[in-house]
């Protein structure tokens, strides 16, 4: 008997969903989203400061819009992406990672954003690579490409934060930017 | 070759498994068996669909009889209810996991008894492990995907109780939540740790309910921020100090709601406050209370959920700690 003699108690594969064409990263409105929770400590808000420095150096016809977005209690992520499209945004970068629940539903707003033709990218710590993958792979994006921030949340200084988040904020760049 | 008893370690969550043959699962599907690749729930975080088919191939490997399908069916049911917010449950850092709550009639063969809470019990080692193993295996529920709790706890790994109907002086907790409900039935709830609390050398039924009342105010608890569900597991020898005092439990609640209480000063800053208060406070705070403002452990009386659980001998609750509310779902009959 092998393991293919077995019932399987897994789940179906995820169909595969689209993705957006890339942002020509000149003229356009990003929305940035921070969907952290803990607001006092400024990671999120650091974060998108960087990001938006990246964008207005890189693409300085484009405008950014910061938002904040916390992701708990119920979720509806539709009624937001619908927003992003009616409001014809030309990118999305959120950011996540002082919880896991956020994280992962930040991600799942980037997977939707891009299936509406919204290019769409987080900055995360790598801390949860794992489950922005597991994310990621089972809503049909596992090609989707997330700028990972290598130094943990609790490491960021305020004084040095858009130097240390300069590299994900450029990767985020081109990620929206490039196929 | 795969060992035809022993089921592949990745479909489990560490623990053996019993190998989900087809012909084991075409026995535990019964006469549902034309039921197969129904969908029964569509199970968060992943969106995976719980097809009876699924659910049975994970009631083998967890261990369950045929007779106990209808519980895990409900148990699956209970969980993806949205208002439990099971996307949540399982993606948070926090170490909640559902935990389950049958009524007696839910699974006859595992009334409650000695050891009731632990993994001796038929009706944690079996039902409550063939929700867990949905969970798992089609909701994507483990730490190698979405589940990222910072440290887990060990009740995670499968938490039933069965009512103890027979040794409980009141009507079960189904009967009591809604008399509409038919029996059986199965809860869950977004759990966290327990807690014991022992109060024996007495039979003052005011004095075991301030101790309990005086065990639960801790800051640090999602109860002591949300407010919502609190779970308390008695004994039938507490169960019984309450009843032979004139206590139902609608009294006991209401002594929990007014006496389980501290200063806003002990909260104001702690526990979850600072991290999601911004975003999701509660309407308790607002506006925000004065120091010396006293905050119950629940924001109402009948958020105080009482079953009646164990055996006969020693004065014991067991508090369940959690968050959020508990979802009922009636056993359909297979």
């Amino acid at each position: 008997m092998t393991v293919d003699d077995l019932v399987s108690p897994l789940a179906a594969e995820s169909t595969r969903r689209s993705a957006a064409p890339r942002w020509a990263g000149e003229s356009g409105m990003i929305t940035l989203s921070d969907s952290m929770l803990n607001s006092s400590a400024g990671w999120g808000r650091g974060i998108l400061a960087s990001i938006a420095a990246t964008i207005a150096e890189f693409s300085p016809r484009a405008v950014t819009e910061t938002i904040s977005r916390p992701q708990i209690g119920d979720h509806r992520p539709h009624e937001f992406i619908e927003h992003l499209s009616q409001a014809q945004v030309s990118g999305l970068v959120v950011t996540a990672g002082d919880c896991a629940t956020c994280t992962s539903r930040a991600l799942r707003e980037c997977v939707l954003a891009e299936e509406v033709g919204i290019p769409a990218t987080g900055v995360i710590p790598a801390a949860l690579r794992e489950i922005g993958n597991a994310t990621l792979l089972t809503w049909g994006r596992p090609d989707l490409h997330v700028a990972w921030l290598d130094t943990p949340l609790f490491q960021l200084r305020s004084e040095s934060l858009v130097s240390t988040v300069r590299p994900a904020s450029e990767e985020a760049w081109r990620i929206l930017t490039k196929a | 070759m795969a060992d035809p008893l022993v089921c592949p370690a990745a479909w489990t969550e560490g623990l053996p498994g019993i190998a989900p043959t087809e012909s084991r699962v075409l026995t535990m599907l019964g006469r549902n068996l034309e039921r197969s690749d129904e969908v029964v729930a569509e199970v968060a975080p992943r969106l995976g669909h719980a097809t009876w088919r699924l659910i049975a191939a994970n009631a083998v490997i967890a261990g369950c009889a045929p007779d106990d399908l209808p519980a895990v069916v409900a148990g699956v049911r209970a969980v993806t209810q949205p208002r439990f917010l099971l996307d949540q449950v399982v993606t948070t850092v926090h170490g909640l996991w559902p935990m389950f709550i049958l009524s007696s009639n839910a699974a006859p063969d595992l009334a409650s008894g000695r050891d009731a809470l632990s993994g001796s019990s038929g009706a944690n080692a079996r039902i409550a492990r063939a929700v867990s193993l949905v969970l798992r295996n089609v909701g994507g529920g483990h730490s190698d995907a979405y589940d990222a709790a910072t440290m887990g706890r060990p009740g995670k790994l499968m938490t039933a109780v069965v009512e103890n109907s027979s040794l409980s002086p009141w009507p079960s907790w189904f009967e009591r939540r809604d008399p509409a409900i038919v029996d059986p039935a199965v809860a869950a709830y977004a759990a966290d740790s327990t807690l014991c609390i022992a109060d024996m050398g007495h039979s003052d039924a005011e004095l075991l309910a301030s101790t309990i009342a005086d065990s639960l105010t801790i800051p640090g608890t999602y109860n002591a921020f949300f407010r919502k569900d609190l779970w308390l597991i008695l004994s039938p020898s507490h169960a019984w100090m309450f009843a032979d005092a004139g206590w139902s439990p609608t009294d006991i609640a209401s002594y929990i709601f007014d006496n389980a209480h501290q200063p806003y000063s002990r909260l104001r800053g702690r526990g979850l406050f600072g991290f999601i208060d911004a975003h999701q406070a509660p309407r308790w705070l607002s506006p925000e209370p004065g120091p010396n403002e006293q905050i119950s452990i629940v924001d109402h009386p009948r958020r105080v959920q009482l079953a009646v659980v164990g055996a006969e001998t020693g004065g014991y609750t067991t508090v369940v700690f959690g968050s959020g509310v508990t979802c009922v779902e009636e056993l359909e009959e297979c």
